[in-house]
């Protein structure tokens, strides 16, 4: 019989029950809907030990990678130590190394870490203020041996972290970071190595998006590249020159920066709405996997149709961000 | 693994369609497939505005494994809770031309897929049971 770790309790799996009914057994409210390994609502996420294949059936690659797997359809043969998806709670202590900004209203902050963690670029962090007040953000970089993590923060209107972030914070601060969350991220495997990639973000939907280029490219991702980056004005883009400069030297990535109004200040910037001009890709996305962040709207939209123009819905990483004050 | 062959769904006996199809993985092939129909359908479309195409695709796959006598917990009840408050942007509710035309699509679907006609007959006749609790009558 094996035994199963929660928020710190230790209980027996009994013969044939799944790691869903013994929780709920203990009286743990754990969101469930069909208890047949469909509906996804029980989620949970591995903190240490393996589930059987079939509890992460029908998952997409990446959350494989990252250790989610089905409550309900896990019946452990060791033992396990699990968490809610929400509860990543490994805190991390860091020091502002640098604050620039990048745009009027987005600014970069890099800080490194107290000690490594293991993430991949694309995923987020929640950045903490004080105890009470934390905001997500996407990784922009590469796991490096410095430790460093790579955020674009948008000034929000009000916005009480970001005012924190434009107005307060200084090189040599300490913050506390806590993850790594989500499941956007390239992931390295033979089949997805080939395949054409599209990367379409607005805003500070660069960030995890630049991660993921990078990290492509350095798996020498072999499929064509398409990144696409939007504004409403070509003011607002930003490492336009980062970006031509990172992917001068290979042929089938191609930048595209889209401004719904040009004011000549961005060079070949193309004009225009950036869910049409993200569409004129190719007839097919059958085949293709795709990223898409920033605004909620924007993604939801192109999330669509996309899928209507053939991607599976599996291939869409669609991460939308949703704005707080 | 293997899952139960037959089983018997509202009075419909069931030879697992499911299983013969290929399973876990045949459905989300299913669900993209009927879910591309659906949205492109002018008709029906409306329902779909604005939700969460992830959760609504996990929902179309039980609906779909249901069809197909695959494992699933749905009964009467949840499916006519989670009817209940469905409207398009006008405010008009599912009727009766709607399910048909949903129907329609998951035949279309599973046709694709390579089921036969037979077998869609089947699906189709476990479908129309479930009618009166998808449009709340």
């Amino acid at each position: 019989m094996s035994q199963l770790s929660f928020r710190g309790n230790k209980y027996i799996i009994k013969k044939g029950d799944t790691v869903l009914d013994t929780l709920l057994g203990h009286g743990h409210n754990i969101p469930c809907s069909c208890k047949a390994g469909i509906c996804h609502a029980c989620k949970m996420k591995i903190v240490e030990g393996n589930v059987p294949q079939i509890a992460q059936g029908g998952l997409k690659d990446t959350q494989r990678e990252e250790g989610y797997f089905l409550s309900c359809q896990c019946r452990p043969q060791e033992d396990l130590c699990v968490c809610l998806p929400t509860e990543v709670d490994k805190k991390y202590s860091a020091q502002v190394i640098s604050l620039n900004k990048l745009s009027d209203d987005i600014i970069q902050l890099i800080v490194k870490l107290n000690q490594p963690m293991f993430f991949h670029a694309g995923q987020f962090i929640n950045l903490w203020k004080d105890k009470d007040l934390h905001r997500s953000y996407s990784i922009a970089n590469l796991p490096s041996k410095e430790n460093l993590i790579e955020m674009h923060i948008r000034h929000m209107p009000k916005g009480k972290l970001s005012d924190w972030v434009f107005y307060k914070l200084k090189e040599g601060d300490v913050v506390d970071i806590q993850g790594p969350l989500g499941d956007c991220f390239y992931h390295l495997n033979k089949e997805n190595k080939t395949k054409p990639m599209l990367l379409a973000g607005t805003g500070t939907g660069l960030a995890p998006l630049y991660g993921i280029l990078s990290d492509a490219l350095k798996q020498k991702h072999q499929g064509k590249i398409y990144f696409y980056h939007g504004a409403l004005s070509d003011k607002q883009l930003y490492f336009v020159k980062k970006i031509r400069q990172v992917i001068q030297n290979y042929d089938s990535v191609y930048y595209i920066p889209v401004a719904l109004k040009s004011s000549g200040f961005v060079k070949d910037v193309v004009e225009g709405d950036f869910d049409k001009e993200v569409l004129k890709t190719t007839d097919s996305f059958d085949g293709w996997n795709v990223y898409l962040c920033g605004n909620a709207e924007m993604v939801r939209k192109i999330q669509k149709q996309i899928f209507l123009k053939g991607a599976s819905l599996k291939s869409i990483h669609a991460d939308a961000f949703i704005p707080h004050a | 693994m293997s899952y139960i062959l037959n089983i018997t769904i509202r009075g419909i006996n069931m030879t697992s369609i499911y299983e013969k199809i290929g399973g876990e993985p045949a459905m989300n092939a299913a669900v993209d497939l009927f879910y591309r129909k659906v949205l492109s359908d002018d008709r029906v479309n409306g329902f779909f505005d604005g939700v969460d195409m992830e959760n609504q695709a996990a929902k179309q796959k039980a609906f779909l494994t249901m069809a197909t006598g695959g494992p699933n917990n749905y009964t009467g009840k949840e499916l006519r809770e989670g009817h209940k408050n469905i409207k398009d942007k006008e405010g008009n509710g599912i009727n009766d031309e709607h399910v048909t035309i949903i129907i329609q699509h998951a035949g279309a679907a599973l046709q694709e897929l390579g089921v036969g006609e037979g077998e869609i007959g089947e699906i189709a006749a476990l479908l129309e049971t479930t009618r009166s609790d998808i449009t709340n009558s």
